[in-house]
């Protein structure tokens, strides 16, 4: 079900991603040549992105009204591997690439005025742009190589960018500073986080190469286009082997890292020690989402092949049944936990990384139950591939305008925490509206595109007969609406919690408040012509590697929408009552109420989960550590101590028996010789 | 083969005519270190006429001179050349000039016997020569020390040459006939007898190229004996010696029956060996003594690979074998060439405290002897390590174990082979090597680096 390719040559299409490769190539030229002024590299830094999002804009309309573009500019690039090299832009890629750069762009614009006078802008554009680059690499590569590097490319700016303020002062910390749970500290630093954020994602990148070693051992290939159309054979083989589960699942860890799915989402909520241009470009609109983009890649070719086999291989159709419930059951369990997380949640960055997390398994959840729809053929793939890419759309819009706002809100209020904050609609009267607009998106309520797109995805989890994937995306639903209206309501309407540390705040600059104002009105823009939008995603499905059907993203008033819509809408109207006419104490009832505090602590200190992983890997591997270093003290007073001490013994011994004496000599010789004689009688024996 | 005789009998010539030319000219004449320069020369071109035109047999076969010993009548002459140039023109003003000059090349002339005898009597004749020669040269020299070293090398050594005595007698009753040509041990039974002349040569030759536990001279000669005359014993007296081993060995292990226990009692014999050297030389601080246990420790290493040509030998075209051989060749030769220069050193100081400073004395000195020292130590790319390799890697078709062994003692040889190197090249007092000792040690290390760096060739060079 692949639709017809164009091909072309590297010109112009691969300057999509090149051309920003370039431009962060001069950027560190212009570093090392001592060019110090900020503006040459912040501006240097948009007019590279926008050429690439010229450029992908362009692509778009080519793919739409020509089909997937192909530059395949070199067929043997690493031969000994038979790896290729070039861009390959179908529908999936060219909607991911229109994405990334067009956000990249405006998040950009915004950086050039929040991370002005910054000591460390030149290197902070540097990996912004390094960054983009690597993203629209590993959505338009055409082989799991080059896919490979930009996806490492990524990890490296985001290492990079988590620990720009290395020096680790305690105003870029995530996490309340001396909080500890289970005897762990819950505060982490920039530098601690980036090597975090690196640690997680690459146990996960060593499952993606593992995956990708195996299917080239099988296939002897890495172009993904050559996998697809072979996916029945390589997929039935393995199956036969006993093994397609597990490898699929092995292949899939980078995704689940990447994309901070259970059991790797640690990562991504320390990650906001980062400057927050680079939370709502990487930690929220992007990068986050390239393990989204390797469940909308590879999803419908696991489908392809399954599909092909269901007649003749049971046991490959099973094995790829599992893989798909397993990982909607992952999406579904991360977008529940991570939604209890934010619900009590008092730092701005940390509610929106939750929800993040949470967003991202609602697109784990609606991508993998496509895969299920085995029964209902292409169309079915086409719908629930295309749930998944709209909700990635949408999230990518409103979870970019929502942490542009907190970046500017953290910088008037200053402090990362909302209990300073409160009022503040008062004051910034755009960007209250702003905030409400790309809120009402995640909250999901109609007709701002979150709504369109969350209502997708439940929709294909319905389809898919996923009851428990479909309750907790229900449930995660109503609170999100929860923990989106409170933090709302309390930074914009309510009274401070904390008076005394209160800023009166003002509007930002243009230069910030419009790409978030921009992009909250594409919000509620996508969804008032969401007839448009889904249309559009659709065929942009329809002209996507192994599905080649069109979608039909239609939602339509089911008695499950209005189930969701009312449960969203109730909880809404609980946060408010709670707040409003009931005034709750919250601090003071988790001060006085042990079942409150429990409760509080279990879901603030994110299910124990991270006090877990430090006892079991980091104290446990200390604890290992601390062993290894008595066996390792052992080993070192034997070297050290014992072995000279015997050798320099053995040494003044053997010397000391040569006493000097011609006699006493002669004796030993004969004495020996009578010895090897009998010795010799002994070997003859 | 007449090329050969006249080549060997001008050597011997020289040899007797030296001291008449110091009778008629002066002892201290140039023409006589000369005259032991053409002998040398002269040993060389037999060793490439040899090479070249193998297998020469001699006086109806009981000489015979093939690659391999041609090999080492070239390892010979190079170490002899060193000894020589080390030497200079010190001993022509001995109180014995010109006995040096004369007793070198009639060494010479003896071990070109040695190393090619197939029959026990011609080794017993040549083992007398070569043996008289050595003791004679160690007495040479005025210093008290160097004298008594060299009446105790006499004592064992008269004891060592009756074993030997008895190892011919026994030859001869084992192959129960008079005059024929080779050894007897083609069809060596494991009776009591055939093992008593087995030990009786293992101590004879152990003896002579001091493997343990034959060995308890040794450390005494060569740390007292006089600097210039061990370089000789150590350098190319015992190359000759470890050819005879080497083909007794050969001659004894190709009888299936006894080939295996044969490399039995030599694999249990090179792990003492190795063992003992290398530990005893660990903590000393008298470089000349170091190396004594260390020439301990090298012979160890050559028994390792005998050991595999013992158990390969009725197997013959195992490449290993050869492999093996080679390995015999390149160690000897690595052996010889860097004691023949190192030895000398000890003339100036054998401490090594002393020695400090060495290389702000003479840098060309100090970076010779380095080389010398890693190529002993068996650091590539210098010839010593091609010895080891091929030495080791032989023996593996014998007995891991005995590999893991050797692999050990050469790795703890390298704490002492290390530090004397640390030692030579620390900063300390302004050592200043005499000329002639630095050119010997530079030719030295020069053959060392460029025989190391075709080391590979030598097993071809050998088939």
């Amino acid at each position: 079900m692949t639709p017809e390719v164009t091909v072309t040559g590297f010109l112009p299409w691969s300057l999509i991603w090149f051309i920003s490769y370039l431009g962060a190539f001069i950027l560190a030229l212009l570093y090392l040549a001592g060019v110090k002024n900020e503006k040459v590299y912040g501006w240097g830094s948009v007019t590279t992105i926008a050429l690439s999002a010229l450029l992908a804009t362009a692509a778009a309309k080519e793919v739409f009204s020509k089909g997937p573009i192909y530059s395949l500019y070199a067929k043997n690039w690493v031969p000994w591997l038979n790896v290729t090299l070039g861009t390959y832009l179908d529908g999936l890629g060219v909607v991911m690439a229109l994405i990334v750069s067009w956000l990249s762009l405006l998040i950009a614009i915004y950086s050039v005025k929040y991370m002005e006078g910054d000591w460390g802008v030149q290197r902070y554009f540097f990996f912004f742009t390094f960054f983009v680059a690597s993203m629209l690499l590993l959505v338009t590569a055409d082989n799991l190589i080059l896919m490979f590097i930009g996806w490492e490319g990524t990890g490296l700016a985001s290492y990079a960018l988590i620990g720009h303020w290395y020096t680790d002062e305690e105003e870029y910390w995530v996490g309340v500073p001396g909080r500890k749970a289970l005897g762990q500290p819950m505060y982490f630093e920039p530098s601690h986080s980036g090597v975090r954020a690196l640690m997680f994602t690459r146990i996960g990148d060593i499952g993606l190469l593992i995956g990708m070693a195996v299917i080239f051992l099988i296939t002897g290939t890495f172009n993904i286009p050559a996998l697809a159309s072979s996916a029945s054979t390589w997929m039935g083989y393995l199956a036969t082997k006993g093994i397609l589960l597990p490898l699929l699942l092995i292949f899939s860890l980078g995704a689940l890292a990447k994309s901070a799915q259970f059991p790797f989402h640690e990562w991504l909520v320390t990650a906001m020690t980062g400057p927050t241009p680079v939370s709502a470009l990487i930690h929220a609109a992007t990068m986050v989402k390239a393990g989204v983009y390797f469940m909308l890649r590879f999803v419908p070719i696991f489908f392809a092949g399954a599909y092909a086999l269901m007649h003749t291989n049971p046991a490959a159709v099973e094995a790829a049944r599992q893989y798909f419930t397993i990982m909607a059951g992952l999406g579904a369990v991360t977008a529940f936990m991570m939604g209890t997380m934010a619900l009590v949640s008092n730092e701005l960055k940390l509610i929106l990384a939750f929800s993040t997390a949470s967003q991202l398994g609602y697109m784990f959840l609606g991508t993998a139950a496509a895969g299920l729809l085995l029964e209902e053929g292409y169309e079915g793939l086409a719908t629930g591939v295309a749930a998944g890419l709209s909700h990635l759309m949408s999230h990518a819009v409103f979870k970019a305008a929502l942490f542009l706002i907190a970046g500017w809100l953290i910088h008037v209020a200053h402090s990362r925490f909302i209990d300073p904050m409160g009022k503040y609609a008062k004051y910034m009267k755009i960007t209250a509206v702003s905030i409400w607009l790309a809120g009402l998106s995640l909250m999901g309520i109609p007709p701002l595109s979150g709504f369109f797109s969350k209502e997708s995805v439940l929709h294909a989890a319905e389809e898919a007969h996923l009851s428990m994937g479909y309750s907790l995306g229900v449930i995660t639903a109503a609170l999100t609406a929860a923990y989106t209206f409170r933090m709302i309501l309390r930074v914009f309407h309510l009274e401070p919690y904390d008076k005394e540390k209160w800023h009166e705040p003002h509007e930002a600059p243009g230069l910030m408040l419009w790409p978030y104002t921009i992009l909250a009105l594409v919000s509620l823009i996508l969804g008032l012509y969401w007839t448009g939008t889904g249309k559009a995603i659709g065929e942009a499905i329809g002209e996507t590697l192994s599905v080649g059907t069109p979608a039909h993203l239609v939602v339509r008033l089911t008695t499950g929408v209005a189930v969701v819509l009312t449960l969203a809408l109730a909880s809404i109207g609980i946060v408010w009552a709670l707040y409003v006419p009931m005034k709750v104490d919250f601090p003071r009832l988790i001060r006085e109420k042990t079942w409150a505090r429990v409760l509080h602590d279990f879901l603030y200190d994110r299910w124990y989960i991270n006090s877990i992983y430090y006892w079991i890997f980091v104290s446990g591997f200390a604890g290992v550590a601390y062993l290894l270093s008595i066996v390792d003290f052992g080993i070192d007073a034997f070297y050290h101590y014992a072995i000279p001490v015997l050798f320099a013994l053995g040494a003044a011994g053997l010397r000391a028996l040569h006493r000097g004496r011609s006699n006493y000599y002669m004796m030993l010789y004969i004495y020996f010789a009578a010895t090897l004689l009998l010795f010799i009688y002994l070997a003859w024996g | 083969m007449i090329m050969v005789e006249s080549l060997v009998y001008t050597i011997l010539a020289i040899s007797i005519v030296t001291p008449i030319i110091a009778m008629l000219t002066s002892r201290t004449s140039k023409i006589i270190p000369g005259l032991t320069w053409l002998a040398v020369l002269l040993y060389a071109i037999t060793g490439l006429y040899v090479y070249t035109n193998a297998p020469i047999q001699l006086y109806g076969g009981l000489v015979v001179q093939d690659k391999f010993t041609a090999m080492l009548i070239l390892a010979i002459s190079l170490a002899a050349a060193i000894a020589l140039l080390a030497a200079g023109v010190e001993p022509a003003y001995w109180e014995s000039s010109p006995a040096y000059y004369s007793l070198l090349p009639l060494a010479l002339f003896g071990t070109f016997y040695l190393v090619g005898a197939q029959d026990a009597l011609v080794v017993l004749s040549a083992w007398l020569l070569v043996s008289v020669i050595s003791y004679v040269l160690l007495a040479l020299p005025t210093e008290k020390e160097s004298r008594a070293a060299a009446v105790q090398y006499i004592f064992i050594g008269a004891l060592a040459t009756l074993f030997l005595g008895i190892w011919v007698a026994g030859d001869y009753v084992v192959s129960s006939e008079l005059g024929r040509l080779g050894f007897s041990y083609t069809s060596l039974t494991p009776d009591h007898f055939s093992g008593l002349v087995l030990m009786a040569f293992l101590a004879a030759i152990g003896f002579k190229t001091g493997i343990v536990p034959f060995h308890w001279w040794l450390p005494s000669v060569y740390s007292k004996g006089n600097g210039y005359m061990v370089g000789v014993v150590t350098g190319p007296i015992k190359i000759a010696f470890l050819g005879l081993l080497t083909k007794v060995i050969i001659a004894a292990s190709a009888s299936q029956l006894v080939s295996g226990q044969i490399a039995l009692i030599l694999a249990a014999l090179a792990v003492l060996t190795m063992t003992y050297g290398n530990v005893a030389a660990l903590t000393t601080r008298d470089f000349q003594k170091l190396l004594a246990y260390s020439s301990i420790a090298q012979v160890g290493y050559i028994l390792v690979g005998l050991t595999a040509i013992a158990y390969l030998t009725p197997a013959r075209s195992n490449p290993l074998l050869q492999l093996a051989l080679a390995g015999i060749a390149i160690q000897a030769t690595a052996y010889g060439v860097a004691k023949s220069a190192l030895f000398p050193v000890n003339i100036e100081e054998s401490s090594l405290d002393k020695l400090r400073g060495l290389l702000s004395g003479n840098k060309i000195a100090a970076a010779s002897t380095a080389i010398l020292l890693l190529s002993l130590l068996g650091m590539p790319p210098f010839l010593g390590f091609w010895g080891k390799l091929y030495l080791f890697y032989s023996a593996t078709s014998y007995s891991l174990i005995l590999v893991a062994t050797a692999l050990i003692n050469s790795a703890i040889s390298s704490a002492y082979y290390v530090r004397a190197l640390r030692d030579l090249v620390s900063p300390g007092g302004e050592v200043k090597p005499r000329p002639s000792i630095t050119i010997a040690l530079v030719l030295a290390a020069t053959v060392i680096l460029i025989l190391g760096l075709i080391g590979p060739l030598y097993v071809a060079a050998l088939s």
